[in-house]
């Protein structure tokens, strides 16, 4: 296992601009090929927008974090916050195959982790929602 | 993320670069919103836009929905690699419709 890279993050939208950056680092000390990276680059913007959003309804700053690494041929990422528990997991998968009028855009971030990932886990532990992706590199 | 207008004939195309995501999406709502009932035809042109998430598809399908409603045509051109694939796993392409150029677009909505 390589060494576990950490991002503090703020309940603000702009962080997500803070993320590409610290992703796109991470990416160029582990030699993560840019395809990988952009699938934890979309599928953590997705996740961290919804934490943003929805998980501290009360207001007010609060911080929460990611982390990356390596484990031999896998990329993990971990994305732990204290807010209101939520597995997105339970979001129902959207329907795809519909005519411009009937397309709702409802459930589509959850769709994207779920089908840019490998594997997809949600647990509440300790009073925190844990969200881990993860995903073989290619060689 | 930047949004530019230019009009073309009948179309008006807006060419937005860098990242459409959940902070920027807001702004490109805005723009887009503002264009439609300015020009028969709004064709986004995507080709500096190097990434976009959910966020970004949402003021799309909106632009698409409401351009239909008024009978407008709405299109997408030249979009990269990654964008394409966010498209093409939302299930997009079959209801939105995105050409390769700027050119064939404006053809194919504007002709």
């Amino acid at each position: 296992m390589t060494e576990r890279h950490k991002l503090v993050l703020k309940n603000d939208l702009s962080e997500l601009q803070r993320l590409a950056q610290w992703l796109e680092a991470c990416g160029e000390a582990e030699a993560v090929d840019p395809k990988t990276l952009f699938n934890f680059n979309l599928a953590l913007d997705e996740l961290v927008t919804n934490v943003v959003s929805y998980a501290y309804p009360e207001g007010g700053e609060h911080a929460f974090s990611v982390e990356l690494w390596r484990e031999g041929g896998r990329l993990i990422a971990m994305l732990v916050d204290d807010g209101v528990p939520f597995n997105p997991l339970e979001i129902a998968e959207p329907e795809l195959d519909t005519t411009l009028d009937e397309r709702k855009i409802g459930g589509l971030g959850v769709h994207f982790v779920r089908k840019l990932l490998d594997d997809v886990r949600y647990s509440h532990e300790d009073g925190r929602n844990h969200v881990r992706l993860m995903k073989h590199l290619s060689v | 993320m930047n949004v530019s207008e230019e009009k073309i004939d009948n179309a008006l195309v807006l060419k937005v670069s860098g990242r459409i995501d959940s902070s920027t999406a807001p702004d490109l709502q805005t723009h887009l919103m503002d264009c439609i009932g300015r020009a028969p035809t709004i064709l986004i042109d995507l080709a500096e836009t190097d990434y976009m998430s959910s966020a970004g598809l949402r003021v799309i399908l909106m632009g698409a929905k409401t351009c239909k409603k008024d009978a407008r045509q709405f299109g997408l051109c030249c979009l990269q690699e990654s964008v394409h694939e966010v498209f093409e796993i939302s299930g997009f392409l079959s209801i939105i419709q995105a050409f390769a150029t700027r050119e064939e677009a404006l053809q194919a909505l504007a002709g």
